[in-house]
């Protein structure tokens, strides 16, 4: 790598090298390795460095909004979460020795935070019925009606995930929405792999049974009835795209 | 236990069967698991749907060795499931340590469960549903610029110190840039908080950016040991904050915030002060940590945090009574001997829910497990409370400055010792019971053994407290009360322009257990004040001193 290529990562922080008076070294503009990079910016940070804590967050907030976005079934307290989260993560920072993946140590504190909140939010007064999730604004084209439906499902569904227990809910996420191992999932979930496998079995039957039960999944099966009849995909709509980490090929996009 | 059947053949279980692949080794378990955990026809489905919900609520480690043996007897025949076998065979690993190749069973059964789970019947409405969710299930887009400022306005909130810009190498000259260039960041990132929040969240913003000064979350009081404040060696009269980290070696250290809280860390005790506004919270790092606590009208007055490093925080919550909170590791047991605390997870705002627990009580929980939360109400198993007897330094007063030179916010005065006022807590000894008070911190005194609160045993040495404060043989009792009388006298009534001098002698004598039974002001003095002065005399202990006549010649002003 040339020195001076590209601005610096500010994450990286502002170490100048002896060798070289003024310019950033290599490593230093982010050209080191992945892995080797987050531990630095891991160490850093539990050290009380501002920019690596900052760099840390910007690399895995999205991971960890996401995921709790999808704990919490599209939940509105997503943003207060994820902020206590990150809070959590910068206290115990020092407690982490390094001898898993800092993604799943991350992902463990997100999930214990996810359980506390929603043990709290049980014992607490509720009000009034949770806002429905603010969905990502639509993207594949789709016509309205069809977005609306596919807004309506993506609702409807999770409506029926919030409706899991915390521990099968959680494990069906990781998996399935997440695509994480159960290897991983065990780690994170401090529980044996048997017993992730296990929920992860019992969280897709009872997911079935309540999807054949939910109203505004009604027209789902006549949605596969007749598409199968007319010989088209079995998506649940056209154009369903697939996040990345999932096995399944992209489905093709309808003109 | 139940006592099983024989168990199936060898063969049966044996290498070369499965060798054969998973199926007759997993009939083999499904036989056996019959064999051993129900000697009868069981409904294999509804026993795998009840140990499921079992596992649910305990965790399958505990379950697989727990439950099963209960559930089975509820059951109704039926054929067994694969993953009952499965169960079965995580149980059997548990249980039965013997010469079966459990291991390779085990993952013979994993595989099988993976291509059940491949080839599950996953219906077509839940495998689309997922892939939909997949793509769409997301949370808006944000740059997460607004929740960044929020984590990093908590943590400055909490101390501030943890955030700090990155070492340069040319340390020199540069230091005294960068320890400003940190100020301003503080100072200007406060202010700056507002433009982004919402105003009901950021009340701890508006304070402009020249009130940086942070409420006092309690003065250190006279103390033997050492106590380190954020590493540094602490002397008395000093004042911690939010954020500030507090060791004890050597003895135990007492603070107070007048009027709301005394409290405590015992010797090796370890205390963060997490927050100060609107309500004292502090997070037990290691050790021990005991209050005294000023009720409020609403919310919480005090709470002390226990956190595991995984997310998992445990709250004591306090409305207005004595407490002791310690723990060890994970495990953390609580003593209320007076008042009502609530202990659940510590929320992020507002008030704590979870187990509420009057006094008196002895508690014991696990950080990570809020959910079973162990009360014992009979007094003999609860630790008696200590008199926080806080003893400030001397020369100070109301409105005078600490030994760092600020005026503690609110403050009207250091508490003197034996604060037994029915806003702190109303401790009264039962009437004929005899029983004195379990102990008192001043230094130098030891702690009788005494128990303490409503229904009190007095219990004696043998009692919880017993051992208390074994430090206490060198304490000068003339020392003691020439401090107690000043503190107390300086908490009386002040009238405005009017400064108040008396002298006095006070006598007692110290009898051959080292006890006072009695003392004497002559001439007298506020019978507040000889009360006040009496809760910390009656609780001294100086066996050293056995015997002796003490006179000690008063000059109170305030």
């Amino acid at each position: 790598m040339t020195p001076g290529q590209g601005a610096p990562d500010p994450s990286v922080g502002a170490v100048l090298s002896l060798d070289r008076p003024g310019m950033l070294s290599c490593a230093e503009q982010g050209g080191a390795a992945p892995a080797s990079k987050e531990d630095d910016l891991v160490a850093r940070a539990a050290s009380g460095d501002r920019a690596a804590f900052r760099g840390l967050y910007q690399r895995h907030r999205m991971d960890v909004t996401r995921l709790v976005y999808r704990m919490l079934a599209g939940s509105s307290d997503v943003d207060d979460v994820v902020q206590e989260v990150f809070f959590q993560v910068h206290r115990s920072l020092k407690d982490f020795r390094g001898q898993a993946k800092f993604t799943t140590w991350l992902h463990r504190v997100a999930v214990n935070v996810v359980l506390m909140h929603r043990r709290s939010a049980r014992s607490r007064p509720a009000f009034s019925e949770e806002a429905p999730p603010d969905l990502t604004p639509d993207d594949d084209l789709l016509a309205p009606d069809e977005d609306a439906d596919r807004r309506g499902r993506i609702r409807a569904f999770a409506r029926l995930l919030d409706k899991l227990a915390d521990k099968k809910r959680i494990v069906f996420v990781l998996h399935d929405l997440e695509g994480v191992s159960p290897q991983e999932i065990s780690s994170i979930v401090d529980a044996p792999v048997l017993t992730v496998r296990t929920r992860l079995f019992y969280a897709r039957r009872e997911l079935e049974a309540l999807i054949a039960g939910e109203p505004a999944l009604a027209g789902l099966r006549a949605t596969f009835a007749r598409e199968k009849d007319q010989g088209g995909s079995s998506d649940a709509g056209r154009g369903a795209g697939v996040a990345p980490g999932a096995d399944e090929a992209p489905s093709g996009r309808a003109e | 236990m139940t006592s099983r059947p024989t168990r199936p053949s060898e063969a049966a279980l044996s290498e070369a069967a499965l060798e054969q692949g998973p199926a007759p080794a997993l009939d083999g378990l499904i036989a056996e698991a019959r064999a051993r955990f129900v000697p009868n026809e069981r409904p294999w489905e509804k026993l795998e749907a009840l140990l499921l919900a079992q596992i649910d609520a305990n965790g399958a480690d505990d379950c697989v060795r727990d439950c099963v043996e209960p559930t089975v007897a509820q059951l109704d025949a039926d054929e067994a499931g694969p993953l009952l076998a499965a169960l079965a065979a995580d149980a059997r690993a548990r249980l039965v340590p013997n010469d079966r190749p459990w291991a390779a069973i085990e993952a013979r059964v994993l595989e099988r469960i993976d291509d059940e789970l491949a080839a599950d019947a996953s219906g077509p409405e839940l495998e689309a549903l997922t892939r939909e969710s997949r793509a769409h299930l997301v949370p808006p887009p944000s740059d997460g610029t607004r929740t960044l400022a929020r984590v990093e306005a908590r943590l400055h909130d909490a101390g501030g110190r943890v955030l700090h810009l990155p070492e340069l190498r040319w340390r020199g000259a540069l230091a005294v840039a960068a320890a400003a260039a940190a100020a301003w960041f503080v100072v200007t990132s406060r202010s700056s908080q507002v433009s982004f929040d919402a105003p009901s969240s950021v009340a701890p913003w508006s304070v402009a950016p020249s009130s940086v000064a942070m409420a006092s979350a309690g003065v250190l009081g006279v103390h033997q040991g050492q106590v380190r404040v954020d590493g540094v060696v602490a002397s008395t009269g000093s004042s911690v904050h939010a954020g500030s980290l507090v060791e004890v070696t050597g003895s135990r250290a007492i603070f107070d915030q007048p009027g709301r809280v005394t409290w405590a860390v015992e010797d090796t005790g370890r205390v963060r002060v997490s927050r100060t506004e609107s309500g004292l919270v502090l997070t037990l790092e290691r050790g021990a940590t005991e209050a005294q606590v000023a009720p409020v009208p609403n919310g919480e007055a005090f709470a002390i945090d226990v956190a595991d490093g995984t997310g998992h925080v445990a709250r004591v919550a306090v409305h207005g009574t004595h407490l002791r909170v310690a723990r060890t590791g994970r495990h953390v047991v609580i003593d209320l001997t007076e008042g009502i605390v609530t202990v659940g997870v510590a929320p992020r705002a507002g008030s704590t829910y979870g187990t509420l627990v009057t006094a008196p009580a002895h508690v014991e929980l696990d950080v990570d497990d809020l959910e079973h939360v162990r009360v014992e109400h009979a007094p003999t198993f609860v630790r008696p409370a200590a008199l926080l007897a806080f003893v400030a330094a001397e020369g100070s007063g109301p409105g005078t400055p600490t030994a760092n030179g600020e005026r503690i916010a609110g403050a009207d005065g250091i508490l003197a010792n034996g604060r037994a006022t029915p806003s702190a807590g109303g401790r009264t000894l039962p009437a004929g019971a005899g029983v004195e008070p379990s102990g008192t911190l001043i230094p130098g005194a030891t702690v009788p053994g005494a128990a303490m609160g409503p229904g009190g045993t007095g219990a004696g040495s043998t009692g919880p407290g017993a051992g208390l404060g074994a430090e206490g043989a060198g304490a000068d009792p003339s020392a003691v009360a020439l401090a107690a009388a000043k503190d107390c006298f300086a908490r009386g009534p002040k009238a405005k322009e009017v400064h108040v001098t008396v002298s006095s002698v006070m006598r007692f004598k110290v009898e051959a257990d080292g006890s006072v039974r009695t003392f004497t002001f002559d001439p007298p003095i506020s019978e507040s004040t000889q009360d006040c002065v009496g809760v910390a005399v009656f609780a001294l202990s100086a066996p050293a001193h056995a015997g002796e006549l003490v006179r000690v010649p008063l000059e109170l002003s305030r």
